[in-house]
């Protein structure tokens, strides 16, 4: 492809003039045809050098549509780049791809052809998409009924979501990196023209740190398309290129091109994204696509230009019809003619200047067409000098062409329609400040008939507007100094001192004032359609049916006709819309207020948001010591949170219900050992630790005695169960408390809240060691045979280390805490080592737990056998509104104060009908029961019936050799005996209520 | 099996957290290495605790707060108005804590050994900074970070403690269960860096 001859040869192309390097041809293809263009060239600008102003079709009505703009505010020119078969992404405005050798580009909305659309028959058909189109579908007409709904549902929507939309969405995962950047700077500078560039060497010489950022692949803005006004006395381009020197050599200043700030949030964290790869022809694997930068400015300065309006005139929407300022940028900065006639038409004396410039490079200029009735004279002299043909107080009737302009219909005092052929049309009526990110710093708009654009009205603390975002129709010499003295400001708020820096001095320059800037409002319609938003497909009828329709607010009218929803938000019609509905409703523009502006600036791709959170470091996986072990015997994982957790350890053939039925009678018979690590860990220290404790828990724990362990149940304000675990006493003034796995961090914080707020006269401090032991819970009867032989300095006999005692020794001279607890009603120890010892104490306890006919057990054979013994879970046995009561756990009724005590005495908490904690066993032998089933008197009950409780915990109990579950029952401990019924999908299930505990109910095993 | 003790073998080696995994280096960008630190402890008192300990740590436990200052022995690195967490090196006195807890005397203090809870990581070389602020939303240029700045702030979605060491060197103490996402994320950002540096000279 690359060595095809393109079949045209850049005929728009100026034989002199613009940024492109003419020593080197790229190749590239749009819609399969081959072209050909230059290094500096956007794809738009390569498609208008070679003639090519047809390039989409749009949203609804699948019109042609030409290429608009020249930045990114670009409605209409959105393309689709394959660079390869997985890199495929919608929706690029051709105005900022830049192009690179063998760049593939498609149009999009258009089959089979952007020429041959099938879908055009719906610009015949406008009258059937009205504003609201998609709120008055979708509900579907009432006299289809319920059937013809279904169906409209089925059939219709989904055809209409097909049809509409604009690129496809990619089909396979993103194979590109994206990284991120967190920075930090004094004066963060958005936008690089003229304004951007004096305030960052202002801020730079005085010393300040400067993050200049701007969207485009060259700084300079607006210079980039400026040719007549010269700098310091240098042609603008000469000083351009010296002041990026002068800034680059600054080590404090850090210039980002393609990097657009896309968003402000609070306390000026900066959102902007840089692409690093789009623009390569061949780039490094390893190179990141994007890179997300968080700035942190101390001081900002939005130098973030305007934006052209085009005007509101029917068939506004033909390819050739352009912005006057778009007309001169590619002219100027590209070499490229966009036409071979031009009319322009007006609102601003942009527009004279516009075709003064064209007529200067050739391009015979047919009329200009000013909707104005008494233009400025600068700008009649300015036409008077250059033998421009100026008709002023026209009104615009529509336009010709069907691919691409080719001629306007205007009515003027002289003549009631004049037909002027051209190809291309250039509109001007006048310009927005882009004030996006000083809105989004919450700063406030109104409509200013001075200006007649939104203009800001508050001052926002170290933000500062520069250049032509602060003021309209201004000039290079006027941003230049407003850039200059904001760039400063900034630098001295931040404290930098150095030597006062030279404002940059342009000349006054042949530049035509700005002060009468066109009026959105004298919009003038005759018939056709004139659009308001172009990629959206609004048009000024839609909105104008809108304000009949009873909308008023401009919030309202804007989601009801979908003007300004569009993924370019409405750059270039939010103002227009405005003018539309303040003259439908004949009030104010002013009094409208204007809709919010919200991030992004412009479309960020996901890949950039995630940057690096993807695949294995989308989230930290946490492992435990003993891991590598359990990985090794095959064990199959769960995750808990974020750490990974053994379930089960299947051997050769066995599948989880035979591995977990097997671990558990280990456990029941003889040993198992269990990896308990993740388990929380917080070690209280301190004179106040022992009633810092008493004072957070339900169970007494101030008179603890040092050696011993308590189960003890932690509740929130409310008086809900919140965590549970073990708190062991070490010392007087030292206890090692554990939490559940998955409430280690949230009751490490609930601790430091009561300590630090509330329990301030006690002195005792908290440090997390969950990471510092390793846990392992060596469970069953012939625990004290196997860890006996082990272990040095501590006497495991009932006498010495009795149930809920806890010692301090060695195990394999390893140091070791001892706390003999039990979460499977067996005899039980867990030992803690450090956790860089932890698995190869594993290992050895292993091996000779095997040698007693042990094995090891996971978390699903912990669950049954926990289960058997009613003990709870916390999130599975409660849900938040559970109560210690409510579990039949102690209430702390003994106890003066603890957190969450004054919550239990309300009246409901004390209800005997509350959903109390039962097993069940099944009457029929249905198997076992589905977790989470409801539970009720009747087996087939009504829709409605309120259920009488759910199933929290269900298992085959390999002990009993029967299912049991445990549930949640209203007023359930005095229900024992009844039955109650599961009804489920394939028939009720008949279960009977028993207390919740199905092995050992007297604990003697515990003790043994 | 009841064999006498006698016959159990002593386990001496310590799994370190970070060995095993695939400590990244990129020439002129930064490299990731094991710190060569063997004790930690996290030292809370109040102001009687710290004028009790001088006798054990000097006049280590008064530097200010987010700074590290050396003492006998050890680094203290303080990360609040009463939290300490010191760092042992290969020279380390073995009897610190005994040390510290003998010459606390009457005043209250909570002493927790974290040896085992941490992995120590260091990342060095001229992009260190870069690297770091990847996923460090702290300002790390050396004059908001200076030499022997110490704080606990968050790589990405790891809470760490960073310590800069060196113009080019910084100490990370991570929980040991977050040391290979941290090392993942470094090697990362180091690809990252290397990338890019090469796309601006290419």
């Amino acid at each position: 492809m690359r060595d095809r001859i393109p079949a045209t040869e850049e005929r728009f192309r100026l034989a002199t003039g613009g940024r492109i390097e003419r020593t080197r041809r790229l190749n590239f293809t749009f819609d399969g045809k081959a072209y050909s263009g230059r290094p500096g060239d956007t794809l738009a600008s390569a498609l208008l050098a070679n003639g090519v102003h047809l390039v989409g079709r749009s949203f609804k009505y699948h019109r042609p549509r030409g290429i608009l703009a020249a930045g990114s505010e670009e409605p209409n020119a959105l393309v689709t780049i394959k660079r390869d078969w997985r890199r495929v992404t919608p929706n690029l405005r051709a105005t900022e791809v830049e192009l690179y050798e063998g760049l593939a580009a498609e149009s999009q909305n258009r089959w089979p052809s952007l020429e041959r659309d099938a879908a055009s028959v719906n610009d015949r058909l406008s009258e059937l998409f009205p504003a609201g189109f998609y709120y008055k579908t979708f509900m579907g007409p009432k006299r289809l009924g319920r059937a013809g709904r279904a169906a409209w549902k089925r059939v219709y929507e989904p055809a209409i979501r097909r049809m509409a939309g604009l690129g496809r969405a990619p089909a396979v995962a993103d194979p590109d990196r994206y990284s991120a950047r967190y920075a930090h700077c004094d004066v963060l500078v958005a936008g690089a023209g003229p304004a951007g560039l004096a305030a960052a060497l202002a801020a730079a010489e005085a010393g300040a740190s400067v993050i200049v950022a701007d969207e485009q692949a060259e700084l300079g803005g607006s210079l980039l398309s400026e040719t007549h006004v010269a700098v310091e006395g240098v042609p603008a381009w000469e000083w351009l290129s010296s002041v990026l020197l002068r800034l680059a050599a600054f080590e404090r200043v850090c210039l980002l091109p393609r990097t657009t700030v896309f968003g402000a949030y609070p306390d000026r964290m900066m959102g902007l994204v840089e692409r690093l790869s789009d623009h390569l022809e061949d780039p490094d694997a390893a190179l990141p696509r994007e890179r997300l930068w968080q700035v942190r400015a101390a001081e900002i300065v939005l130098a973030t230009g305007a934006i052209e309006r085009p005007l509101v005139f029917p068939d506004n929407d033909r390819p050739g019809i352009m912005l006057a300022g778009a007309v001169t940028a590619y002219l100027h900065r590209y070499a490229v003619l966009a036409g071979t006639t031009a009319v322009v038409v007006t609102a601003s004396d942009e527009g004279y200047a516009a075709a003064v410039d064209l007529m200067g490079h050739g391009v015979p200029v047919a009329r200009l067409v000013d909707v104005r009735d008494a233009p400025g004279r600068a700008a009649l002299n300015l036409a008077e000098a250059s033998g421009l043909a100026v008709t002023t107080g026209a009104v615009v009737l529509g336009t010709r062409g069907r691919h691409r302009v080719s001629g306007i219909d205007i009515a003027h005092a002289k003549s009631a329609r004049e037909t002027i052929p051209c190809d291309v049309l250039a509109m001007s009526a006048g310009r927005q400040p882009t004030l996006h990110l000083f809105s989004q710093l919450r700063g406030k708009l109104a409509w200013s008939e001075d200006h007649q654009a939104l203009m800001p009205v508050s001052r926002l603390e170290h933000v500062r507007i520069a250049g032509a975002a602060s003021q309209t129709g201004g000039t290079v010499r006027a941003a230049l100094a407003s850039g200059h003295s904001a760039g400063e400001a900034a630098a001295r708020a931040t404290g930098a001192t150095a030597a006062k820096p030279r404002a940059p001095l342009a000349d006054a320059g042949n530049e035509l004032g700005g002060e009468t800037i066109g009026q959105t409002r004298s919009v003038r319609i005759a018939k056709g359609r004139a659009f308001v938003d172009f990629q959206n497909d609004v048009t000024s009828k839609d909105i104008r049916l809108a304000t009949r329709e009873g909308f008023r607010s401009i919030e309202h009218v804007k989601r009801y006709t979908t003007s300004g929803m569009a993924t370019d938000q409405g750059k270039t019609s939010n103002v227009n819309a405005l003018g539309v509905v303040a003259g439908a409703l004949d009030t104010d523009l002013g009094a409208l207020g204007h809709t919010t502006y919200r991030p992004p600036f412009t479309p960020v791709s996901f890949g950039a948001l995630a940057a690096g959170c993807r695949g294995d470091l989308f989230d930290p996986l946490r492992l435990t010591p003993i891991d590598p072990s359990a990985r090794a015997r095959g064990a199959i994982f769960e995750a808990v949170g974020q750490w990974q957790r053994a379930r089960y350890f299947p051997r050769t053939g066995e599948d989880m219900h035979a591995a977990v039925a097997r671990e558990c009678r280990a456990v029941r018979t003889s040993v198992g050992v269990f990896d308990a690590t993740t388990l929380g860990k917080i070690e209280v220290v301190g004179p106040g630790a022992a009633a810092f404790l008493d004072r957070l828990y339900v169970n007494a724990l101030a008179r603890l005695p040092v050696g011993r362990c308590r189960y003890a149940v932690m509740l929130s304000e409310a008086g809900f169960v919140m965590d549970d675990g073990i708190v062991a006493r070490l010392a007087p003034d030292r206890f090692h408390v554990t939490t559940t796995t998955g409430g280690a961090a949230r009751v490490l914080a609930h601790m430091e809240d009561y300590l630090q707020t509330e329990f301030t006269d006690l002195q005792c401090w908290l440090t997390s060691v969950t990471e510092a032991w390793g846990v392992i819970a060596v469970q069953g009867p012939k625990a004290r045979e196997l860890l006996a032989p082990l272990i040095e300095d501590v006497d495991l006999s009932s006498q010495i280390l009795p149930h809920m005692g806890l010692a301090e020794g060695r195990i394999f001279g390893v140091p070791m805490r001892l706390f003999r607890v039990s979460f499977t009603g067996e005899l039980g120890y867990e030992v803690n080592v450090p956790a860089g010892h932890a698995r190869s104490v594993w290992d050895e306890l292993l091996t000779r737990a095997e040698a007693l006919g042990g094995a090891p057990y996971g978390t699903e054979a912990m669950h049954v056998l926990r289960a058997e013994k009613g003990y709870i879970i916390v999130g599975q046995e409660s849900d938040g509104t559970v109560t210690p009561g409510d579990l039949g756990l102690p209430t702390g009724a003994s106890k003066p104060d603890f957190v969450g005590k004054r919550s239990l005495t309300r009246p409901d908490m004390q209800d005997p009908n509350r959903l109390q904690l039962v097993g069940l066993s099944c009457v029929d032998d249905g198997g076992q029961l589905e977790e989470g089933a409801q539970l009720t008197q009747r087996p087939d009950p009504p829709p409605g019936t309120p259920a009488s409780g759910y199933v929290t915990s269900s298992y085959m109990s390999p002990t009993l050799g029967l299912p049991i579950a445990l549930a949640l029952v209203l007023g359930g401990r005095t229900r024992i005996g009844e039955e109650l019924y599961s009804p489920m999908e394939r028939g009720a299930r008949r279960v009977r209520i028993v207390p919740p505990i199905f092995h050992d109910p007297k604990g003697t095993l515990l003790h043994v | 099996m009841s064999d006498p003790l006698a016959d159990v073998p002593t386990l001496g080696a310590v799994a370190s957290p970070v060995a095993g995994l695939e400590l990244p280096s990129s020439e002129g960008i930064a490299r990731v290495i094991e710190a060569d630190m063997t004790g930690r402890l996290v030292l809370r008192t109040g102001a009687d605790g710290r004028d009790a300990l001088m006798g054990a740590l000097g006049s280590a436990l008064s530097g200010r707060i987010n700074t590290a200052t050396a003492a006998d022995g050890c680094s203290a690195l303080r990360l609040g108005p009463d939290e300490w967490l010191l760092l042992a090196g290969a020279d380390c006195d073995p009897w610190l804590s005994a040390r510290i807890s003998e010459s606390a005397k009457g005043a209250a203090i909570s002493l927790v050994d974290v040896t085992h809870r941490n992995a120590g990581i260091v990342v060095e070389g001229p992009a260190c900074e870069a690297v770091l602020a990847t996923g460090c939303p702290l300002p790390l240029d050396p004059d908001a970070f200076p030499v022997d700045r110490a704080t606990r702030t968050l790589l990405a979605k790891a809470e760490i403690v960073l310590w800069r060491r060196a113009a080019d060197r910084f100490h990370l103490e991570v929980a040991r269960s977050l040391a290979s996402y941290v090392v993942g994320l470094l090697a990362q950002a180091i690809a990252d860096e290397a990338a890019i540096l090469r796309s601006r000279t290419s």
